[in-house]
């Protein structure tokens, strides 16, 4: 059983589970409340090789923040029903994991709060430059 | 972006309003070689499967859902609406954990990257850490 248990153990690092990050795969959360919409920016940033956890709401999101502590990137839609929308999620974010780097997106103006160190990006955009953005705030051209 | 139909690797749609628990399913079902897509609720699973330009092999869905339409009810419309569709209920996260085992071993990797039990030992300490009482088995 020593190779199941040496997968067990590594899948535990990478996934976070121990609360570290050793990996060199970064981990990115993408917040969209249109599946489809999600979904394409997720499978494009996993093709890019970065693990990608997916949340529909921005309630979910802080799940994840919370229970994940390897995120690199937050990616979040600003416009999201429910009591809290991208704008708040991005601040909370940013108060309570300062190592999480944020882009917020919206079809409509950057709204005024926004953090300066948030980057925004209106849309629509190509799922290919939601990579390219990642990979520029990551300092790296391929993920690994 | 590779949505369209693969002539090699299968593509499962996790539906669960739990996100700690579809996170963690939908991972291990990766590790395992699927495509897998994730929803929030039956109803986007509903939009993904109406989408033509989104080729799904397998639903594998929560039993109860906190709003909106439960697994029961997705499963007779995927049978009425998409029956070439396999769906696999789960009523709670240990199931879902098999369940999801249970694919792996017929999978494109042909076997489990880890014990299943893994899996619902790291969905019971997430719910716990979120909710003291959220324990499930």
């Amino acid at each position: 059983m020593e190779p199941q248990l040496g997968a067990t153990v590594t899948e535990l690092v990478r996934s976070g589970v121990g609360g570290t990050q050793p990996s060199a795969i970064r981990t990115i959360l993408v917040v969209e409340d249109e599946t489809l919409v999600r979904m394409a920016i997720a499978e494009t940033l996993r093709d890019a090789g970065y693990r990608v956890l997916e949340a529909a709401s921005a309630e979910e999101a802080m799940a994840l923040l919370v229970s994940f502590g390897n995120i690199a990137v937050l990616f979040t839609d600003i416009q999201m029903p429910g009591a809290l929308n991208g704008a708040a999620l991005a601040r909370l974010a940013r108060r309570h994991h300062p190592g999480v780097r944020v882009i917020a997106t919206s079809g409509a103006a950057a709204p005024p709060g926004l953090d300066a160190d948030v980057i925004f990006m209106a849309k629509p955009y190509p799922p290919e430059d939601v990579v390219r953005r990642v990979n520029d705030l990551l300092g790296r051209h391929a993920p690994g | 972006m590779s949505l369209a139909p693969s002539a090699q690797v299968e593509t499962i749609i996790v539906v669960d309003d739990e996100v700690l628990v579809r996170t963690a399913i939908a991972e291990y079902l990766r590790s395992c070689g699927y495509k897998v897509l994730e929803a929030a609720r039956s109803e986007e699973a509903m939009a993904l499967l109406e989408d033509d330009e989104v080729h799904i092999d397998i639903v594998l869905s929560a039993v109860s859902m906190r709003h909106g339409i439960d697994g029961f009810a997705l499963h007779r419309w995927v049978r009425e609406n998409r029956p070439e569709v396999r769906v696999v209920l789960a009523g709670t996260p240990a199931r879902a954990s098999h369940a999801a085992a249970e694919l792996c071993d017929s999978g494109p990797m042909l076997q489990r990257p880890y014990d299943p039990q893994i899996v619902l030992d790291r969905i019971k300490r997430m719910l716990a850490a979120r909710e003291p009482s959220g324990e499930d088995e």
